[in-house]
């Protein structure tokens, strides 16, 4: 009774080595003073040692029956790996002892830190663009803000500059002259804060063109005439002489021709001269286009025109106000939203000369 | 100058509603000086008074559209509501969308701020061509 009794439990137990050799988890058996005394061929490759070598040796991990922890060990590749260890209380050769079951989630870790690095790399990217965005929405607001005062400033100085000119009253140069500054500058803040409100429609996808089959002829003159003043450098202007039809928003395309201009003029010494010219390319690589080149003499030139110069401007906010690069960037997003190009060339050092180009209506 | 560009048509006027000041009196002042007969009011609820003091009626109205009192939407609903015929209506608006402005209150015209006093000009001429008869 007793040895078929024993003979039925070392064929169980036969069993259980059977099971616990085929498994792919590791299993190691611990007694109660800490030495391992059953290891499977799984456990070997996670310790990196033969189970001949872990039997007799002292386990050297904390067990806690019914706890899950985090081991990290060193495999037989000597590479560095995790393994979870579940602890139960077992009954081994008729002794109580540890079973610890091992798992390697070396792989589990490792993509659970790649989510987790992208998911931080995908929250800091849309905390970017928060923010992005918040700078846009604060620029428009600013700049519809200043739209009223800007309004009083140049009604202001247009009605005294009216007067003036209606009674013929003489006045000091110097008094004159800061009218005249005044009603000039304020259109260049007027240009700044329409581009500002231009700029964050732009990056935020709402700005809306209305294109209508244009004359760049007239367009390109009135916007230069609109341009010259006394004590600026000339505007020379080449056009052609029949209509040069493009499918342009009048309105935008007429911005982009006043903001180069503009820019030029205000780079350029006085005694120089800003060259405009319009013309058509029937022989263009990319089709019939109308092409309008601005040549100035800016000696800055070397420095400001740099590559780049028609990039989103992405320093700090003062940067925008420091040189052209708003003006520049809008106008270059502009063309493009109206399937045209922006192109800069330096010209023989002190000077550069801005091309725009778009396709002619037919 | 001194020639009015109204003249021969008797004298055209203008009733310019705007809260501020500055705006409504350079542009009233600069339109006195074009040969035009400026009225001013600094709400909309102030120009229907003009309107109805019998001062005349005007030939064309600068309207702004946010003002205290009554507004330029308010206005213009009012105002079309009185016996004809209407003036045509300009609208004076800061709005990026300003000829959402013009459609909302089927306006003839619109003076995007900031604007210039030629253009205040080229607005109610413009507007006075288009209702001439013939």
């Amino acid at each position: 009774m007793t040895e078929r009794h024993s003979a039925s439990r070392r064929a169980q137990d036969v069993n259980l080595r059977h099971i616990l050799t085929a498994i792919a988890d590791g299993v190691v058996v611990v007694d109660r003073e800490g030495t391992v005394c059953f290891a499977n061929p799984a456990s070997e490759a996670l310790f990196g040692r033969r189970a001949g070598e872990l039997i007799g040796d002292q386990f050297g991990f904390p067990l806690v029956a019914g706890a899950t922890t985090d081991l990290e060990v060193v495999g037989r590749s000597g590479r560095p790996a995790t393994v979870e260890m579940q602890v139960v209380q077992t009954i081994w050769e008729g002794q109580r002892a540890w079973l610890a079951s091992l798992r390697d989630i070396t792989e589990r870790k490792r993509a659970e830190a790649e989510r987790a690095e992208l998911y931080r790399v995908q929250a800091a990217r849309e905390e970017a663009e928060r923010a992005l965005q918040a700078r846009d929405e604060f620029l428009a607001v600013a700049a519809h803000e200043l739209k009223t005062p800007l309004t009083r400033l140049r009604l202001s100085t247009q009605r005294a500059l009216r007067h003036i000119e209606r009674v013929d009253l003489m006045l000091p140069v110097v008094v004159a002259d800061a009218l005249l500054l005044v009603d000039r500058e304020s259109e260049h803040i007027d240009r700044l804060v329409t581009q500002l409100l231009d700029l964050s429609r732009i990056e935020n996808g709402t700005f809306s063109l209305s294109p209508a089959e244009t004359d760049l002829v007239p367009l390109v003159e009135g916007v230069v005439a609109h341009l010259r003043g006394a004590g600026q450098p000339e505007l020379a202007v080449r056009l052609p002489r029949e209509p040069l039809l493009a499918r342009v928003d009048p309105r935008v395309f007429g911005q982009v021709v006043a903001s180069l201009v503009a820019n030029a003029v205000r780079y350029s010494p006085p005694d120089s001269r800003v060259e405009i010219e319009l013309v058509r390319d029937d022989r263009a690589a990319g089709g019939r286009e109308a092409r309008l080149a601005v040549l100035d003499r800016a000696p800055m030139a070397g420095l400001e025109y740099e590559p780049g110069l028609f990039d989103r401007p992405v320093g700090p906010l003062h940067s925008y106000f420091a040189g052209t690069g708003i003006g520049l960037y809008v106008s270059r997003r502009m063309v493009e939203l109206q399937g045209g190009r922006v192109e800069v060339e330096r010209v023989g050092g002190e000077g550069a000369r801005i091309v725009v180009a778009v396709p002619v209506a037919a | 100058m001194e020639t009015s560009r109204a003249s021969g048509l008797g004298t055209r006027r203008v009733l310019i509603v705007d809260d501020d000041w500055v705006i409504r009196h350079c542009i009233a002042e600069t339109l006195r000086e074009e040969g035009y007969e400026p009225l001013t009011a600094a709400h909309g609820a102030e120009a229907l008074a003009v309107l109805r003091a019998g001062a005349g009626q005007p030939d064309v109205i600068l309207l702004d559209m946010h003002m205290p009192v009554m507004d330029g939407w308010a206005f213009a609903q009012e105002y079309r509501r009185l016996p004809g015929p209407h003036a045509p209506i300009v609208v004076i608006t800061a709005a990026h969308d300003a000829r959402e402005r013009v459609l909302e209150i089927g306006a003839d015209g619109v003076l995007p701020k900031p604007f210039d006093l030629d253009q205040v000009i080229d607005a109610v001429q413009r507007c006075l061509e288009a209702s001439r008869p013939g």
